[in-house]
């Protein structure tokens, strides 16, 4: 073994064969006496790579180096062309790779014939022909199934949390200061507290996620899904490796495009930035639920799996078309990927994942999500007609009512042409789970009141509720996770929609489409797929491809969403 | 390199197939690339597994993925006739 001290890089006796190293010492020793260059680069370094051909250096050492210079490389070039031919960078490789096997073989031992590791006998069966997309789509639906079943019930802990002894507290915090019972109240719980809320909705739907991906990177098996996926992935026009970020799509589009990161080429980075939000996020789930329960509560799963394909197959359609236009002139990279040796993940590196990645995306996210929630309180506070004071107006006399049916008309040709639902969607630019909230809200009223005030409830009483609460959830996960695997031990209990809301939102669509509210409905699921994610995703697009290309997304998201949508209502209404 | 009469791209050697790498056809650019990635002549590589649009490549103790067009690049001996996988 030898010590980190005594590899010293410097001292290693490696050196080209004599006609590269002649040339490669002459214009070191040039490149070291031109002052525009030394002060920039290594010599020797900056010759290795001249004589490899690597264009932007040697365009810097034209430009930088003057005429001399350029001279003098274009000569060395011209005496190793007469011994090399075009295989000199090759050739230079080569001369690597060979010092590498040198000392290899003086350190390592091993068989002359290498064995079938285990490894690779994994990989014979994993990434099979046609046993290989049956194995990844069973290993999706298991991080599928964790992310919705065993995440549920800590999210459902969480909401009654604040809902509960957290809004209770706030309030009683704001009657020590006479705060209590006004518009301030209303702020505290109906903005800061229901926004905060939305946020930490996601965490344990984030965490489950992260934890999933973690532990299928770090395992080696995430590199050969993507090897498997590679060639369903050409429909695309994209390769394998575009893939991880289409699967983190499914939990969340902001994440997904800070993924696109791995890739290799821009174009890439791009066409794969701009298909990720087709991919159903988490966050569109609730919404869903909520209509599908609603408008067809014996196909709701259907209808969902449904929306979920709807938006795979419009990302197949969207990329064959920007493949033959935007991108047209630029050629798809190779594909190449290095596959590492199955490992079993340790934990430090799985909680190190998730907490980094979940707790970015809080970070990044939440403050939208926050500043967002308060400005639809204040919009909702605001009375523009009718008796109405600040904080206490009717919704559909407050400002938000008035904002909202501004954009209605765009609305009307898909059946949905309320300011409710329009108003919902417009909402629903800051988080998609927020539509449900104002649907609930603008619709219901009553649904979203907090747990009555008057409960008498002592601190302990909280303290105990919320641990015996956060017991329950661990209890409920636990019990989920057979079902997993198909053993289901607890009963499929979905949450019945409350009536007076689905009573509300059932005619609200009925008016605003002639009659068809249950096609009208499906417009706007198809609408709430398609159109953009949130704002945060775009951020992480501005962030990572410029305002310009945010542009294109914001639109063209838009644009899709809205035709789409048209061709479900009005289609439907012909084939009736 | 006695071994150059018989060179075919690696697309069509097989799985398991042990062989020499003996040359790398395609733009330099190519050749560049996969030079740089440890596929330098002489060295020996086997198909591991391949997904319909790319080869599992084994390169001493590396697997590495690669696309058609770059399998299709790189010329090899066969070295002798593997286990057949299936």
């Amino acid at each position: 073994m030898m010590t980190t001290s005594a590899m010293s890089f410097n001292q290693a006796p490696f050196r080209y064969p004599p006609p590269i190293e002649t040339e490669l010492n002459r214009l070191a020793d040039l490149f070291a006496q031109t002052p525009g260059l030394a002060d920039v680069y290594p010599p020797r370094w900056l010759a290795i790579q001249a004589l490899e051909g690597d264009e932007t250096l040697m365009h810097d050492i034209r430009r930088l180096g003057g005429s001399a210079v350029a001279a003098a490389l274009d000569e060395s070039l011209e005496r190793l062309r007469a011994v090399y031919g075009d295989d000199l960078d090759v050739a230079l490789v080569d001369q690597r790779y060979r010092f590498v096997h040198t000392i290899a073989t003086q350190a390592v031992r091993r068989p002359s014939t290498a064995p079938v590791t285990l490894s690779d006998r994994i990989d014979r069966v994993v990434t099979h022909r046609w046993l290989g997309i049956p194995i990844f789509l069973a290993v999706m639906w298991v991080v599928f199934k964790l992310t919705t079943d065993v995440a549920s019930p800590f999210v459902d802990w969480l909401d009654s949390v604040l809902s509960g002894p957290v809004s209770r507290w706030v309030v009683a915090l704001l009657a020590l200061f006479g705060a209590d019972g006004g518009w301030i109240e209303s702020l505290m719980v109906d903005g800061v507290v229901a926004g905060v809320g939305g946020i930490l909705a996601f965490v344990p739907v984030l965490l489950t996620l992260y934890f999933a991906l973690a532990v299928l990177e770090d395992s080696g098996y995430m590199a050969r899904a993507a090897f498997v996926m590679d060639r369903l992935m050409r429909a695309l026009g994209l390769h394998g490796k575009s893939f991880l970020p289409m699967i983190v799509g499914f939990g969340c589009s902001v994440p997904a495009i800070y993924a696109t990161r791995t890739l290799d080429s821009r174009r890439d980075r791009i066409l794969t930035g701009l298909l990720v939000p087709f991919m159903s996020c988490s966050a569109r789930l609730p919404v869903y639920v909520l209509i599908a329960m609603i408008f067809f509560p014996a196909q709701a799963g259907q209808v969902i799996f449904g929306l979920y394909l709807t938006g795979i197959a419009v990302a197949v359609g969207m990329g064959a078309l920007l493949r033959h236009t935007l991108f047209r002139h630029q050629p798809q990279t190779p594909f190449v990927l290095e596959l590492p040796p199955y490992r079993m993940p340790t934990l430090r590196s799985v909680w190190r994942q998730m907490w980094e990645r979940t707790s970015s995306f809080i970070r990044k996210a939440g403050t939208v999500i926050l500043a967002t929630s308060i400005i639809v309180w204040l919009l909702l506070a605001i009375p523009v007609s009718g008796e109405g004071r600040f904080g206490d107006t009717p919704v559909d006399q407050s400002a938000f009512a008035a904002v909202a049916n501004g954009v209605t008309p765009v609305f009307a040709p898909l059946g949905f042409g309320r300011w409710e639902t329009s108003g919902a969607l417009v909402t629903g630019l800051i988080a998609k789970e927020v539509v449900v909230g104002t649907l609930a809200q603008v619709y219901g009223g009553a649904e979203e009141e907090v747990a009555p005030l008057d409960e008498p409830a002592t601190l302990a009483d909280d303290l105990t509720g919320i641990a015996g609460g956060f017991g329950a959830a661990v209890g409920d996960a636990l019990r989920a996770l057979p079902g997993i695997v198909g053993i289901n031990l607890v009963e499929a209990e979905e949450e019945p929609v409350a009536e007076g809301l689905a009573v509300a939102v059932r005619s609200g669509f009925m008016a605003s489409s002639g009659g068809h509210g249950a096609l009208a409905a499906l417009a706007f699921l198809v609408f709430v797929l398609l159109y953009t994610p949130c704002v945060a995703a775009l951020a992480a697009n501005r962030h990572e491809f410029g305002a310009p290309w945010m542009l294109v997304s914001l639109l063209g998201q838009f644009a899709i969403a809205w035709l789409a949508a048209f061709i479900v209502f009005q289609g439907g209404l012909v084939l009736r | 390199m006695q071994l150059h009469n018989q060179s075919l791209p690696l697309m069509y050697v097989g799985q398991g197939v042990r062989t020499r790498l003996v040359g790398i056809s395609g733009s330099q650019r190519t050749a560049h690339r996969l030079a740089e990635l440890g596929f330098v002549p002489g060295v020996e590589l086997s198909v591991v597994a391949d997904s319909g649009s790319a080869l599992m490549v084994a390169i001493g103790d590396t697997r590495l993925a690669l696309g058609y067009p770059l399998a299709q690049a790189l010329l090899v001996a066969v070295l002798e006739k593997g286990v057949p996988d299936d």
